[in-house]
Protein backbone atom coordinates (compact mmCIF):
# COMPACT_ATOMS: atom_id res chain seq x y z
CA UNK A 1 0.00 0.00 0.00
CA UNK A 2 1.57 3.58 -1.06
CA UNK A 3 0.90 6.64 0.92
CA UNK A 4 -0.66 9.15 -1.68
CA UNK A 5 1.73 12.21 -2.88
CA UNK A 6 0.03 15.51 -1.74
CA UNK A 7 -1.59 17.93 -3.91
CA UNK A 8 0.87 20.04 -4.97
CA UNK A 9 -1.37 23.08 -5.96
CA UNK A 10 -2.72 24.00 -2.23
CA UNK A 11 -1.11 27.45 -1.54
CA UNK A 12 -3.51 30.09 -0.39
CA UNK A 13 -3.30 33.01 -2.74
CA UNK A 14 -2.00 35.11 0.41
CA UNK A 15 1.37 33.15 0.07
CA UNK A 16 3.24 34.32 -2.70
CA UNK A 17 5.76 32.19 -2.26
CA UNK A 18 7.04 29.96 -4.98
CA UNK A 19 7.15 26.56 -2.69
CA UNK A 20 4.04 25.75 -1.77
CA UNK A 21 3.69 24.76 1.81
CA UNK A 22 1.88 21.68 2.71
CA UNK A 23 -1.39 22.30 4.97
CA UNK A 24 -2.48 20.53 7.97
CA UNK A 25 -5.08 18.94 6.29
CA UNK A 26 -2.70 17.11 3.55
CA UNK A 27 -0.62 16.27 6.86
CA UNK A 28 -3.86 14.56 8.16
CA UNK A 29 -4.31 12.80 5.02
CA UNK A 30 -0.82 11.41 5.11
CA UNK A 31 -1.08 10.45 8.49
CA UNK A 32 -4.47 8.79 8.01
CA UNK A 33 -2.81 6.83 5.13
CA UNK A 34 0.63 5.96 7.38
CA UNK A 35 -2.17 4.52 10.12
CA UNK A 36 -4.20 2.26 7.77
CA UNK A 37 -0.72 1.10 6.38
CA UNK A 38 -0.31 0.62 10.35
CA UNK A 39 -3.07 -1.36 10.91
CA UNK A 40 -2.49 -3.66 7.89
CA UNK A 41 1.03 -4.82 9.52
CA UNK A 42 -0.34 -5.13 12.68
CA UNK A 43 -3.16 -7.49 11.29
CA UNK A 44 -0.38 -9.24 10.05
CA UNK A 45 1.57 -9.45 13.11
CA UNK A 46 -1.06 -10.95 15.00
CA UNK A 47 -1.87 -13.48 12.47
CA UNK A 48 1.58 -14.58 12.03
CA UNK A 49 1.99 -14.44 16.15
CA UNK A 50 -1.24 -16.98 16.86
CA UNK A 51 0.23 -19.30 14.06
CA UNK A 52 3.84 -19.04 15.36
CA UNK A 53 1.91 -19.95 18.67
CA UNK A 54 0.07 -22.74 17.30
CA UNK A 55 2.95 -24.06 15.72
CA UNK A 56 5.24 -24.09 18.63
CA UNK A 57 2.45 -25.80 20.76
CA UNK A 58 2.48 -28.56 18.02
CA UNK A 59 5.54 -28.93 18.59
CA UNK A 60 6.23 -28.99 22.56
CA UNK A 61 3.62 -31.65 22.31
CA UNK A 62 5.34 -33.84 19.54
CA UNK A 63 8.14 -33.71 21.94
CA UNK A 64 6.62 -34.44 24.56
CA UNK A 65 5.29 -37.12 22.62
CA UNK A 66 8.68 -38.66 21.71
CA UNK A 67 9.93 -38.46 25.39
CA UNK A 68 6.89 -40.25 26.75
CA UNK A 69 7.29 -42.68 24.54
CA UNK A 70 10.85 -43.48 24.56
CA UNK A 71 13.29 -45.41 26.39
CA UNK A 72 13.64 -44.81 30.30
CA UNK A 73 15.76 -42.30 31.02
CA UNK A 74 15.99 -41.28 27.55
CA UNK A 75 15.48 -37.64 27.00
CA UNK A 76 15.23 -36.01 23.60
CA UNK A 77 17.04 -32.99 24.66
CA UNK A 78 20.47 -31.15 25.18
CA UNK A 79 22.51 -34.59 26.20
CA UNK A 80 22.32 -35.48 22.43
CA UNK A 81 23.64 -32.09 20.77
CA UNK A 82 26.28 -32.58 18.57
CA UNK A 83 28.85 -30.29 19.65
CA UNK A 84 30.29 -29.98 16.58
CA UNK A 85 26.91 -28.59 14.34
CA UNK A 86 26.84 -26.44 11.55
CA UNK A 87 23.87 -24.35 11.18
CA UNK A 88 21.73 -25.39 7.79
CA UNK A 89 19.30 -22.99 7.79
CA UNK A 90 20.40 -19.55 7.73
CA UNK A 91 19.26 -16.24 7.49
CA UNK A 92 19.60 -13.94 4.48
CA UNK A 93 18.45 -10.08 4.79
CA UNK A 94 18.29 -8.31 1.67
CA UNK A 95 17.48 -4.62 1.48
CA UNK A 96 13.84 -4.05 -0.36
CA UNK A 97 12.91 -1.27 -1.69
CA UNK A 98 10.12 0.30 0.14
CA UNK A 99 7.39 2.76 -1.31
CA UNK A 100 9.20 4.38 -4.48
CA UNK A 101 7.82 8.15 -4.88
CA UNK A 102 6.00 9.27 -1.21
CA UNK A 103 9.20 10.79 -0.14
CA UNK A 104 8.16 14.39 -2.08
CA UNK A 105 8.48 15.87 1.27
CA UNK A 106 10.88 18.82 2.13
CA UNK A 107 13.30 17.12 3.82
CA UNK A 108 12.59 13.65 2.62
CA UNK A 109 14.74 12.76 -0.07
CA UNK A 110 17.95 12.89 2.31
CA UNK A 111 16.65 10.14 4.45
CA UNK A 112 16.00 8.10 1.53
CA UNK A 113 18.34 5.76 2.69
CA UNK A 114 16.12 5.04 5.68
CA UNK A 115 13.31 4.40 3.57
CA UNK A 116 14.94 0.89 2.45
CA UNK A 117 12.79 -1.54 4.27
CA UNK A 118 15.03 -4.29 5.34
CA UNK A 119 13.25 -8.03 4.55
CA UNK A 120 14.41 -11.63 6.36
CA UNK A 121 14.55 -14.76 5.11
CA UNK A 122 15.62 -18.54 6.17
CA UNK A 123 17.19 -20.81 3.95
CA UNK A 124 18.08 -23.81 3.70
CA UNK A 125 22.36 -23.92 3.33
CA UNK A 126 25.00 -27.08 3.28
CA UNK A 127 27.55 -26.99 5.27
CA UNK A 128 29.71 -24.41 3.72
CA UNK A 129 26.67 -21.77 3.91
CA UNK A 130 25.52 -21.98 0.04
CA UNK A 131 21.91 -22.13 -0.42
CA UNK A 132 20.39 -25.10 -1.61
CA UNK A 133 18.10 -25.86 -4.87
CA UNK A 134 16.00 -28.01 -5.22
CA UNK A 135 17.80 -31.16 -7.49
CA UNK A 136 14.22 -31.15 -9.99
CA UNK A 137 14.81 -26.85 -10.79
CA UNK A 138 18.35 -27.85 -11.40
CA UNK A 139 17.85 -30.56 -14.43
CA UNK A 140 15.21 -28.28 -15.75
CA UNK A 141 17.08 -25.01 -15.15
CA UNK A 142 14.36 -23.02 -14.10
CA UNK A 143 14.84 -20.20 -12.00
CA UNK A 144 15.02 -21.16 -8.11
CA UNK A 145 11.98 -19.31 -6.41
CA UNK A 146 12.22 -18.90 -2.77
CA UNK A 147 8.56 -20.38 -2.36
CA UNK A 148 8.77 -23.54 -4.26
CA UNK A 149 12.08 -24.14 -2.96
CA UNK A 150 10.23 -24.06 -0.08
CA UNK A 151 8.07 -26.36 -0.75
CA UNK A 152 10.20 -28.57 -1.91
CA UNK A 153 12.24 -28.79 1.28
CA UNK A 154 8.63 -29.20 3.22
CA UNK A 155 7.75 -32.08 0.91
CA UNK A 156 11.45 -33.70 1.13
CA UNK A 157 11.18 -33.50 4.81
CA UNK A 158 7.74 -35.38 4.38
CA UNK A 159 9.16 -38.08 2.25
CA UNK A 160 11.97 -38.74 4.31
CA UNK A 161 9.61 -39.21 7.32
CA UNK A 162 7.46 -41.47 4.90
CA UNK A 163 10.02 -43.48 3.99
CA UNK A 164 11.44 -44.07 7.89
CA UNK A 165 8.16 -45.12 8.48
CA UNK A 166 8.33 -47.38 6.33
CA UNK A 167 11.99 -48.51 7.23
CA UNK A 168 10.73 -49.16 10.57
CA UNK A 169 7.38 -51.12 10.02
CA UNK A 170 9.78 -53.54 7.69
CA UNK A 171 12.15 -53.17 10.15
CA UNK A 172 9.86 -54.81 13.36
CA UNK A 173 7.74 -57.01 11.32
CA UNK A 174 10.58 -58.99 8.90
CA UNK A 175 13.70 -59.97 11.00
CA UNK A 176 15.56 -60.68 7.29
CA UNK A 177 15.06 -56.89 6.33
CA UNK A 178 16.29 -55.90 10.03
CA UNK A 179 19.45 -57.74 9.46
CA UNK A 180 19.82 -56.58 5.85
CA UNK A 181 19.49 -53.30 7.17
CA UNK A 182 21.81 -53.20 10.28
CA UNK A 183 24.47 -54.29 7.35
CA UNK A 184 23.57 -51.62 5.60
CA UNK A 185 23.82 -49.32 8.03
CA UNK A 186 27.21 -50.80 8.87
CA UNK A 187 28.28 -49.42 5.40
CA UNK A 188 27.40 -45.81 6.13
CA UNK A 189 24.45 -43.60 6.78
CA UNK A 190 24.09 -42.97 3.13
CA UNK A 191 21.99 -46.30 2.81
CA UNK A 192 19.54 -45.10 4.87
CA UNK A 193 16.55 -43.91 2.39
CA UNK A 194 16.16 -44.49 -0.96
CA UNK A 195 17.70 -48.25 -0.74
CA UNK A 196 15.05 -49.74 -3.14
CA UNK A 197 16.31 -47.79 -6.13
CA UNK A 198 17.89 -49.85 -9.39
CA UNK A 199 19.41 -47.35 -10.32
CA UNK A 200 23.07 -46.55 -8.82
CA UNK A 201 23.35 -42.96 -8.00
CA UNK A 202 25.80 -40.51 -9.27
CA UNK A 203 28.80 -39.67 -6.83
CA UNK A 204 27.70 -36.19 -6.90
CA UNK A 205 24.29 -37.60 -5.55
CA UNK A 206 25.93 -39.89 -3.21
CA UNK A 207 28.10 -36.91 -1.45
CA UNK A 208 24.75 -34.73 -1.47
CA UNK A 209 23.23 -37.42 0.72
CA UNK A 210 25.93 -37.68 2.93
CA UNK A 211 26.14 -34.17 3.25
CA UNK A 212 22.14 -33.98 3.75
CA UNK A 213 22.48 -36.73 6.71
CA UNK A 214 25.12 -35.45 8.08
CA UNK A 215 23.72 -32.37 8.55
CA UNK A 216 20.38 -33.63 9.62
CA UNK A 217 19.71 -32.75 13.26
CA UNK A 218 17.71 -35.57 13.64
CA UNK A 219 21.14 -38.07 13.45
CA UNK A 220 22.06 -36.75 16.92
CA UNK A 221 19.28 -39.00 18.45
CA UNK A 222 20.03 -41.75 16.06
CA UNK A 223 19.28 -43.26 13.11
CA UNK A 224 15.52 -44.48 13.26
CA UNK A 225 13.58 -41.25 15.30
CA UNK A 226 10.22 -41.25 16.97
CA UNK A 227 7.54 -40.09 14.69
CA UNK A 228 6.66 -37.81 16.81
CA UNK A 229 9.61 -36.06 16.70
CA UNK A 230 9.53 -36.12 12.89
CA UNK A 231 6.51 -34.36 13.08
CA UNK A 232 8.47 -31.88 15.81
CA UNK A 233 11.03 -31.15 13.24
CA UNK A 234 8.88 -30.76 10.30
CA UNK A 235 6.67 -27.69 12.60
CA UNK A 236 10.21 -26.12 13.56
CA UNK A 237 11.23 -25.85 9.86
CA UNK A 238 7.89 -24.30 9.54
CA UNK A 239 8.16 -21.75 11.74
CA UNK A 240 11.91 -21.11 11.09
CA UNK A 241 11.23 -20.61 7.69
CA UNK A 242 8.21 -19.33 7.20
CA UNK A 243 6.85 -17.65 10.46
CA UNK A 244 9.78 -16.11 12.32
CA UNK A 245 11.57 -14.25 9.48
CA UNK A 246 7.76 -12.70 7.93
CA UNK A 247 7.43 -11.64 11.57
CA UNK A 248 10.64 -10.19 11.69
CA UNK A 249 10.04 -8.71 8.52
CA UNK A 250 6.79 -6.92 9.43
CA UNK A 251 8.01 -5.75 12.77
CA UNK A 252 10.77 -3.73 11.07
CA UNK A 253 8.43 -2.08 8.84
CA UNK A 254 5.65 -1.01 11.43
CA UNK A 255 8.89 0.57 13.42
CA UNK A 256 9.42 2.64 10.20
CA UNK A 257 6.04 3.38 9.71
CA UNK A 258 5.69 4.38 13.30
CA UNK A 259 8.89 7.03 12.54
CA UNK A 260 7.29 8.39 9.50
CA UNK A 261 3.71 9.40 11.53
CA UNK A 262 5.46 10.50 14.00
CA UNK A 263 7.72 12.35 11.60
CA UNK A 264 4.43 13.67 9.63
CA UNK A 265 2.61 14.58 12.91
CA UNK A 266 5.54 17.03 13.86
CA UNK A 267 5.28 18.31 10.38
CA UNK A 268 1.47 18.91 11.14
CA UNK A 269 1.94 20.61 14.37
CA UNK A 270 4.37 23.01 12.54
CA UNK A 271 2.11 23.64 9.53
CA UNK A 272 -0.76 24.34 12.18
CA UNK A 273 1.29 26.85 14.26
CA UNK A 274 2.31 28.59 10.94
CA UNK A 275 -1.59 28.81 9.68
CA UNK A 276 -2.39 30.35 12.70
CA UNK A 277 0.25 32.74 12.84
CA UNK A 278 -0.68 33.65 9.05
CA UNK A 279 -4.33 33.90 9.84
CA UNK A 280 -3.52 36.76 12.60
CA UNK A 281 -1.49 38.20 10.35
CA UNK A 282 -4.16 38.21 7.99
CA UNK A 283 -6.66 39.57 10.90
CA UNK A 284 -4.12 42.21 11.87
CA UNK A 285 -3.84 43.54 8.37
CA UNK A 286 -7.42 43.90 7.79
CA UNK A 287 -8.51 45.80 11.07
CA UNK A 288 -5.41 48.26 10.22
CA UNK B 1 21.66 2.51 8.42
CA UNK B 2 23.55 2.26 5.10
CA UNK B 3 26.73 1.07 7.75
CA UNK B 4 23.73 -1.28 9.35
CA UNK B 5 22.64 -2.70 5.92
CA UNK B 6 26.28 -3.57 5.08
CA UNK B 7 26.39 -5.09 8.64
CA UNK B 8 23.22 -7.16 7.76
CA UNK B 9 24.86 -9.43 4.88
CA UNK B 10 27.00 -10.96 7.78
CA UNK B 11 24.32 -11.81 10.18
CA UNK B 12 23.36 -15.41 9.04
CA UNK B 13 22.59 -16.95 12.45
CA UNK B 14 19.36 -17.18 14.30
CA UNK B 15 20.63 -17.50 18.22
CA UNK B 16 17.82 -19.03 20.73
CA UNK B 17 17.54 -18.45 24.50
CA UNK B 18 15.52 -20.58 26.20
CA UNK B 19 13.97 -23.98 27.95
CA UNK B 20 15.42 -27.15 26.89
CA UNK B 21 12.23 -28.15 24.51
CA UNK B 22 12.20 -24.53 22.82
CA UNK B 23 15.64 -24.89 22.08
CA UNK B 24 15.87 -28.83 20.83
CA UNK B 25 12.79 -28.05 18.64
CA UNK B 26 14.91 -24.94 17.08
CA UNK B 27 17.74 -26.88 16.62
CA UNK B 28 16.02 -29.79 15.05
CA UNK B 29 14.75 -27.21 12.28
CA UNK B 30 18.75 -26.73 11.71
CA UNK B 31 19.52 -23.36 12.73
CA UNK B 32 21.99 -24.41 15.68
CA UNK B 33 25.55 -23.39 14.97
CA UNK B 34 29.06 -24.00 17.04
CA UNK B 35 31.92 -22.44 15.71
CA UNK B 36 35.15 -23.83 14.69
CA UNK B 37 37.23 -24.46 17.85
CA UNK B 38 39.42 -23.60 19.82
CA UNK B 39 36.54 -20.41 19.66
CA UNK B 40 33.80 -23.28 19.50
CA UNK B 41 31.17 -20.65 20.50
CA UNK B 42 27.28 -21.82 20.35
CA UNK B 43 24.38 -19.40 19.44
CA UNK B 44 21.94 -21.41 21.98
CA UNK B 45 21.88 -21.28 25.62
CA UNK B 46 19.31 -23.81 27.57
CA UNK B 47 17.73 -22.14 30.37
CA UNK B 48 16.34 -24.00 33.45
CA UNK B 49 15.87 -23.34 37.15
CA UNK B 50 19.39 -23.50 37.60
CA UNK B 51 20.30 -20.56 35.14
CA UNK B 52 21.32 -17.49 37.24
CA UNK B 53 20.06 -14.55 35.83
CA UNK B 54 23.71 -13.01 35.03
CA UNK B 55 24.41 -16.16 32.74
CA UNK B 56 20.89 -15.38 30.56
CA UNK B 57 22.54 -11.52 30.70
CA UNK B 58 25.95 -12.69 29.79
CA UNK B 59 24.48 -14.93 26.68
CA UNK B 60 22.16 -12.09 25.67
CA UNK B 61 25.00 -9.75 25.70
CA UNK B 62 27.21 -11.77 24.05
CA UNK B 63 25.00 -12.31 21.19
CA UNK B 64 23.68 -8.63 20.57
CA UNK B 65 27.15 -7.09 20.99
CA UNK B 66 30.46 -9.64 21.00
CA UNK B 67 28.99 -11.85 17.95
CA UNK B 68 28.53 -9.75 14.33
CA UNK B 69 26.95 -12.99 12.34
CA UNK B 70 23.30 -13.05 14.31
CA UNK B 71 20.60 -11.54 13.32
CA UNK B 72 17.57 -13.20 15.34
CA UNK B 73 17.67 -13.70 18.83
CA UNK B 74 14.87 -15.42 19.55
CA UNK B 75 14.12 -15.84 23.47
CA UNK B 76 11.31 -16.94 25.80
CA UNK B 77 9.42 -14.63 26.52
CA UNK B 78 9.10 -16.07 30.31
CA UNK B 79 12.82 -15.86 30.49
CA UNK B 80 12.92 -12.25 28.41
CA UNK B 81 10.76 -11.68 32.06
CA UNK B 82 14.14 -12.56 34.27
CA UNK B 83 15.90 -9.71 32.15
CA UNK B 84 13.23 -7.58 31.32
CA UNK B 85 14.97 -4.05 31.79
CA UNK B 86 17.88 -5.19 29.66
CA UNK B 87 15.84 -6.28 27.00
CA UNK B 88 13.95 -3.28 26.90
CA UNK B 89 16.80 -1.33 26.65
CA UNK B 90 17.96 -2.70 23.93
CA UNK B 91 17.45 -0.76 21.19
CA UNK B 92 19.72 -1.88 18.37
CA UNK B 93 18.35 -2.82 14.79
CA UNK B 94 20.96 -5.79 14.53
CA UNK B 95 20.32 -8.35 15.93
CA UNK B 96 16.64 -8.06 16.73
CA UNK B 97 15.05 -9.78 19.34
CA UNK B 98 12.04 -11.93 18.89
CA UNK B 99 10.19 -13.30 22.60
CA UNK B 100 8.56 -16.17 22.09
CA UNK B 101 6.17 -18.68 23.62
CA UNK B 102 7.20 -21.87 25.75
CA UNK B 103 5.90 -25.00 26.69
CA UNK B 104 4.79 -24.06 30.22
CA UNK B 105 4.00 -19.82 29.03
CA UNK B 106 1.92 -19.44 25.88
CA UNK B 107 2.13 -15.77 24.49
CA UNK B 108 0.87 -13.01 26.22
CA UNK B 109 0.65 -9.91 24.08
CA UNK B 110 0.53 -7.38 27.11
CA UNK B 111 4.12 -8.29 27.51
CA UNK B 112 4.94 -8.39 23.64
CA UNK B 113 7.21 -5.26 22.96
CA UNK B 114 5.33 -4.48 19.34
CA UNK B 115 2.02 -4.05 21.27
CA UNK B 116 3.24 -1.67 23.44
CA UNK B 117 4.64 0.48 20.89
CA UNK B 118 1.39 0.46 19.09
CA UNK B 119 -0.52 1.47 21.93
CA UNK B 120 2.14 3.92 22.70
CA UNK B 121 1.67 5.63 19.08
CA UNK B 122 -1.93 5.39 19.26
CA UNK B 123 -2.22 6.96 22.33
CA UNK B 124 -0.22 9.89 22.26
Amino acid sequence: MTTPPLPLHHASQDQPSTTPQPSPEDYNTQIDALLTRYLFLLNEYTTLRSSLSSLQSGMYQNLARANFAAERGMRYGKEYFDERMVAGRRLRVLPREARGEEDIWEEGNKDKEEEKVLEWRVVKVDEDGNKVVAKAEEKNGKKAQDETEKENTTQQEGNEAKEQDQDKQEDTTNPETDRHQKEDTSHGPQQDDGNEDAEKPDDDDKKNKIKKIRNDPLRWFGLLTPLPLRQAQTQAIQAVEQIIPRLVTVNTEMAQVEIEVRRARKRREKATVKAKAVGAEGVVGASA
Amino acid sequence: MATSQADAKDRQFLAVIGDEDSVTGLLLAGIGHVTAPPDSQKNFLVVDNKTENAAIEAAFERFTTERKDIGIILINQHIADRIRNRIDTYTAAFPTVLEIPSKDHPYDPEKDSVLRRVRRLFGE
